[in-house]
Parts: structure tokens; C-alpha cells; sequence
């Protein structure tokens, strides 16, 4: 009982330091329309875009796990005490016009919350003890136990004397390790596999449910008069995106080979792979979707590309796939179009994951030798 | 993907990685590529008919000059996000799925067990249910689209098997999700190792101030936990539960040994490090006769493995007492011998 309530406790610390990160990023943008679920998206890809690079600093300098606990207390509690400054407006706003919002989006809200709760209940309940999830769960629970980053090997303890640029570069698992240092008494295995997964299918939902925003636009009655409010501004974009994660969640239920993402949202929710697909790769396809459409978004879609592109470095050396899907999406956009003044800002979008392909390479040939020991 | 590599498969490589990739969900990629060709289609129609060269105001002047930015109405069929998923497509094919291009690269990259991860880039997923949606869009009637939605989802249900993962939920029987027998088993071997000489040694050690960025203190840490073998169906929960209990088995080793060829890693078995690693597993489980007791004492002291933990009813118990273990308990089905004292 005591682990299921700091399970929920460790839940609502997280959710509510990734809405605080993004009600400030949103503020700093200058950003008009707010909404919980955007802050909260923005704020988890931030909040992982900016631990890689805090996590990655300490593990390099041999630091002891409980350094890097204390910077992120640091950083977490400047987060939510400016977070509270920033959006404390924007909550009471959307709160206030919540009624008003949920009309907007009609009845098939119920089944977007139903395959919501029905993958948050699979998820909570599925045990998986694969090969992989001891590689995963072993690297938080190492670093836990050792008060270390990265210098112990998860799948059997043993000391590594050098860091293996596959796993060391990418800190997901770390997070997990930070947050059982601060809430005493939660085991590494329930937060990673029950809470991090939680919140992964959260983040993947509204991930798809932003897609969708983006994929059906509000658009169709511009300029008709306005008869009840499924046609007010605001109304079939919902209701059209609503659909469409509806559509995303049946399709994930009949993916019916292991290599689809719907084997990962739903059995492998924790791993940083699975982020990658279901949040990473489906915010890329949002914006190139954008910029297809030529909204005028300003810097907009390349400044959140940068801080996806941390985040997908932070979660899966499989981040390259989400610089693969940038380029593939958005280069023949530029040639097409002869938008050539979106180059400068696509490479600066993707500059994370170039900066640690680089980095890979040249600690995979040898040329950067990152030792454990002194 | 196990047993798919290029050596074998040659310039196919892709295309059997594709099959095993999509495997029975095949409906939604044609889904996917039929939405793109109806979306372009419909696209170049729509432009041919509201050409803007043909559109000519009342005063006879062109209005082509102040078309100005298209915006969402010249998009209601989705030409733009198709041509998108086009050009990754159509990328995809030259680059990352080129046969002649992945023959040459990914052995050399070492991605052959992975390669499958670059289908991922296409967004199959995304635009079947994209297009799924648009399509039940265009049905106006708010009770024939839901009949449309509901035949769409048994037509493909009946197609398409249900995601292998979701027919495996077994409930969970405590809050870490993992065997029942892995928390009692952690806890005994804990138990009997602070009884032991070796755990005595390691307290003493941390005693001593040891620098903790130095090697020694790696090699010290790594030291004070017992080294275990564990049955492989409870092996990689152990450390996710524990991680002060150490493996003699890392992930790859283990898989290959039970004949797993998923990870496209192979071990040289005349090496000395994998087989005494083997030979343990074999007295175990009693699987090689001809093993004997010096042999198997000698793989247990160059390992420095202190414990085994075998069925109860598939251990070798004979001969691992003969050879120096004891029986430390017989705990949750399963019997833990400690080697040496």
C-alpha cells in the first residue's frame, strides 16, 4: 500500500514538474493560446531535452548519482516555483472555459478516455521480465543502488571501464533513478515500469491527439454562420482529432507483429524506444504537417523540434529515426517550394541528434575514449 | 529480427524485413499508400477545376496576382500532407530502403538485427489511421457514419490478428511485477551471504577510504555482492528487482546459450571465458555427463560465482554437492547452492 502511494505521488511530482516546464517555455514563446495538455507536452520534451544534457555532464565527470539528484532537485523546484508564477493565470483561464472546451469536442471524447484508461490499465498491470526490460529497469536500478551513472553493467553488475557510446549517451533510464533518490521508499522497478510507463502513454496520446489537431484543422464552416457549437472555431478540429486517436488506438490494437509501435505503446511503454515512436516520431511528423500547410508558425515548429530532438537523444540512440523522418519530411518540402530560408533552421531543429551522431561516432572509432575511472 | 540477415538474403533483405515487419497488418499499409494516390488524385483534380489561371472576376481581371498564401480550404483533401508522406516514402525508398544501399551499409553499421527500425520512419501507423479518419469524415450522415466506422472495424478485426502482446496480460501477483520468486530468493542468498567469510572481507574493504573514482573502488563495489546463476526464466528480473545481486550471465550471453539467435550476436564457444560459462549451466542442469567435478570447481573459482539457483526438480544436486556446494534452502520451487564457505 505504502508503494502505491508514492507510485501515485511520484506520478503527480512528475506530470506536474513536465506542465510547470512547459507553462514557462510557453511563457518565455510568448505564446497565446494555452492549454494543459500543450504545456504538458511542450514541458516533457524540455524537461528530458534538458536532463540529457545536466545528466550527461555529471556521468562524463564521474559524479555520484546523488550530484545529479541534487541538481535536478534544484532545477525541479526553480521549474515548478516559476512554472506556478507563469501559468498560475492560464490554469484558473483553463479551468474556467474547461466545460466550455469539453463541449467543443462532442461524444467521441468518452472513447478517446476510454482507450486512454483501458492502455493506462494495461500498461499498470502488464508484467514484462523480457531481456530487454532487465536492461532497462537494471540501468535505473544500478545507478540507484551503486551511487553511480553509467558505471556498472545493468545486466550484471559487474564494472565497466569504459562508457559504451550506445548506452551512455542517452540518460532516459537516469530520470528514473533521480526520482526513486527524492521519493524515498519507491522501488526503481514501480516507477519504471508502472509510472514512467503511465506517464509515457499519456504523453504518447497526446502526442497523437496534437497529430490529429494538426491533420484536421479547423477549417470547413470558415466564414458560414454559426447554428450550435459543434461549429464553433475550435469544434471539428477536435472532433475530427478525437477520431483520429481513436483510429490510432485501433490500429495499435491490431498491430500484429512485434516491430509495430503498438507492441511498444503497449508492452513496452517504458523504454526509450518506445518513446520514440509513439511521442518522438509523431510530434516530427506534426510539424513537418505544419509546415506542409504553410501556417504561419514563425520559429515555432523548429524551436520545438530542438528541444524533441534533446529529448529523443535523452530516450534512444533510435532517435536518429526521428532525423531521418525531419529530413526525409521536410528537405523535398524546401527544394519543392525553393523555401531555402528553412534550411538554417532545420539543421539548428536537428542539431541534438547530429551533435550525438558525431559524438557516436567518434567514440565508436576510438577517437574519444570516455573512461569510468580516474 | 532474428534470422534475417543480409548474408543470407542478399539484395531481398529489405523486402523480408518489410513482410516480417508488417506481418498480417499488411491491410494497413495499402491503407496508407491507397490514402496518398486517392489524396494526389483528388488534389490534382481539385486544382484543375479551381484553377486560379482560369478564375476570372466579374471586370475580366485575373485574380492569380492576389491568390495570396493558400490556406486550410485548398487542403479539404489532404494534398499536402499526402505529398508529405509521399516524399518520405518515396526517401525512404532511395535511401534507407534501398536494397543495394542496405546490402552494402547496414552489415557494416552492425544494425542487421535492427534494420527494422528504419520502417519506423514511415509512418504507417499514422496515416492508415489518418486516412481511416478522413475517410469517415466525408460520410456527412451522422448514423451512417457510425455504421461505416463500426463495418470498417470488423471488416479489418477479422483480417488483422490482435496485437501478440495483448493476448499475454497475466495480472501481476505483488506491486513489482515480477515472479513471486524473486524477492524470496534475493532475500535468502542476501541472507546467507552475510554469513560468509567474502561479505566479512568487503566490509572490511569499505572501511578503507578508497577513492570513488578510481578503478579499485569499481572493482571493490562490484565485488561486495554475491555472483549468481539463475534459472533464464527469472534471470532478467532479478537485477530489476535487486541490483545488488550480480549475474555471472550478461543478456546476450545468456540468450545465446538458450539457443536465442534474436540479438545478431554470436560467441566464440572454444573461447575458455564462454565455456566455462557453459560448463556451470550444464552441471546445473546435469546436461553434459562427461563434466567433472575439478573442471566444474575450477569454471566456479576463475568466475567467482558464489551461488546457483536451479528448479528443485530439474537440479543436478548430486553432483553439485560432490563438488563443493551446499545446499543453502529449498525456497518458492526452486534450491539455492552456495560454492566454497
Amino acid at each position: 500500500m505504502k508503494i502505491m502511494l508514492l507510485a501515485g505521488a511520484a506520478l503527480v511530482l512528475q506530470l506536474f514538474l513536465f506542465l510547470c516546464t512547459g507553462s514557462v517555455v510557453m511563457r518565455v514563446r510568448g505564446q497565446k493560446e494555452y492549454s494543459f495538455s500543450s504545456a504538458l507536452l511542450i514541458g516533457y520534451f524540455t524537461y528530458f531535452g534538458i536532463f540529457e544534457v545536466i545528466c550527461l555532464l555529471c556521468e562524463v565527470a564521474l559524479f555520484p548519482l546523488r550530484t545529479l539528484t541534487l541538481i535536478m532537485a534544484v532545477f525541479a523546484a526553480a521549474a515548478i516555483l516559476l512554472g506556478l508564477f507563469c501559468g498560475y493565470r492560464s490554469w484558473t483561464e483553463s479551468m474556467n472555459s474547461l466545460r466550455y472546451r469539453l463541449k467543443l469536442h462532442g461524444p467521441a471524447l468518452a472513447f478517446v478516455l476510454l482507450a486512454l484508461a483501458a492502455a493506462l490499465l494495461y500498461v499498470i498491470l502488464y508484467s514484462d521480465a523480457s531481456a530487454d526490460s532487465g536492461w532497462y529497469v537494471g540501468t535505473s536500478a544500478t545507478a540507484l543502488a551503486t551511487d553511480t551513472i553509467g558505471r556498472f553493467d545493468p545486466s550484471t553488475g559487474t564494472r565497466v571501464l569504459r562508457f559504451q557510446a550506445r548506452y551512455a549517451l542517452n540518460c532516459y533510464p537516469y530520470h528514473s533513478s533521480v526520482i526513486c533518490s527524492l521519493v524515498r521508499g519507491l522501488p526503481v522497478i514501480v516507477q519504471v515500469r508502472s509510472v514512467m510507463s503511465s506517464i509515457n502513454v499519456l504523453i504518447s496520446f497526446l502526442s497523437v491527439y496534437y497529430l490529429g489537431r494538426v491533420l484536421f484543422p479547423d477549417s470547413a464552416l470558415r466564414g458560414e454562420k454559426i447554428r450550435s457549437i459543434r461549429e464553433r472555431p475550435g469544434s471539428i478540429t477536435r472532433r475530427r482529432a478525437d477520431l483520429f486517436v481513436i483510429a490510432v488506438f485501433f490500429v495499435n490494437v491490431f498491430s500484429s507483429t512485434i516491430y509495430l509501435p503498438g507492441i511498444f505503446l503497449f508492452d513496452r511503454s517504458y523504454e526509450g524506444k518506445s518513446i520514440i515512436l509513439n511521442a518522438v516520431l509523431v510530434t516530427v511528423l506534426s510539424i513537418s504537417v505544419i509546415l506542409w500547410r504553410e501556417e504561419d508558425e514563425g520559429h515555432y515548429p523548429f524551436r520545438t523540434m530542438f528541444w524533441v530532438m534533446a529529448a529523443g537523444v535523452c530516450f534512444s540512440a533510435s532517435s536518429l529515426m526521428a532525423l531521418i523522418l525531419a529530413m526525409a519530411a521536410i528537405l523535398p518540402l524546401i527544394a519543392i517550394r525553393s523555401r531555402w530560408n528553412l534550411l538554417i533552421p532545420l539543421l539548428l531543429g536537428n542539431l541534438p541528434v547530429i551533435v550525438w551522431a558525431v559524438v557516436y561516432y567518434l567514440i565508436q572509432h576510438g577517437t574519444i575514449v570516455l573512461q569510468t575511472w580516474r | 529480427m532474428g534470422g534475417v540477415t543480409v548474408r543470407e538474403y542478399g539484395l531481398s533483405f529489405v523486402r523480408v524485413c518489410l513482410q516480417k515487419y508488417i506481418g498480417k497488418s499488411w491491410p494497413f499499409l495499402l491503407i496508407f499508400l491507397a490514402g496518398i494516390a486517392v489524396s494526389i488524385l483528388l488534389s490534382v483534380r481539385g486544382k484543375r477545376r479551381d484553377n486560379p489561371l482560369e478564375v476570372v472576376t466579374v471586370d475580366g481581371n485575373d485574380r492569380n496576382m492576389n491568390y495570396g498564401e493558400p490556406d486550410y480550404e485548398e487542403d479539404e483533401n489532404g494534398g499536402s500532407t499526402a505529398k508529405m508522406f509521399l516524399s518520405v516514402f518515396l526517401i525512404c525508398a532511395v535511401t534507407v530502403c534501398n536494397p543495394f544501399l542496405v546490402r552494402a551499409l547496414i552489415p557494416k553499421l552492425g544494425m542487421t538485427a535492427v534494420y527494422y527500425r528504419f520502417f519506423w520512419v514511415i509512418p504507417i501507423t499514422f496515416g492508415a489511421a489518418y486516412y481511416l479518419t478522413a475517410a469517415l469524415i466525408r460520410v456527412r450522415n451522422r448514423v451512417l457514419r457510425i455504421l461505416a466506422a463500426l463495418a470498417a472495424a470488423v471488416a479489418l478485426a477479422c483480417i488483422i490478428p490482435v496485437n501478440p502482446g495483448l493476448l499475454n496480460l497475466k495480472l501481476p501477483t505483488n506491486v513489482y511485477k515480477v515472479d513471486g520468486a524473486v524477492p524470496v530468493l534475493c532475500e535468502a542468498i542476501h541472507a546467507d551471504f552475510e554469513t560468509t567469510a567474502a561479505y566479512r572481507k568487503a566490509l572490511k574493504r569499505s572501511e578503507a577510504n578508497i577513492d570513488r573514482n578510481s578503478e579499485k573502488w569499481l572493482r571493490w563495489q562490484a565485488g561486495q555482492y554475491p555472483l549468481c546463476v539463475f534459472p533464464s526464466q527469472i534471470e532478467f528480473a532479478v537485477r530489476q528487482y535487486d541490483p545488488t545481486i550480480r549475474l555471472l550471465f550478461n543478456r546476450n550471453l545468456r540468450l545465446y546459450y538458450e539457443g536465442n539467435r534474436t540479438t545478431g550476436i554470436t560467441y566464440d564457444e572454444t573461447k575458455v571465458r564462454y565455456q566455462r560459462r557453459a560448463l556451470i549451466l550444464d552441471a546445473m542442469y546435469g546436461r553434459d555427463e562427461s563434466i567433472t567435478t575439478e573442471s566444474f570447481q575450477e569454471a566456479m573459482e576463475k568466475t567467482r560465482t558464489k551461488y546457483l539457483v536451479v528448479e528443485e526438480n530439474l537440479a543436478n544436486g548430486g553432483f553439485l554437492t560432490g563438488a563443493g556446494c551446499t545446499q543453502v534452502g529449498v525456497t518458492a520451487g526452486y534450491t539455492i547452492f552456495r560454492y566454497g564457505d
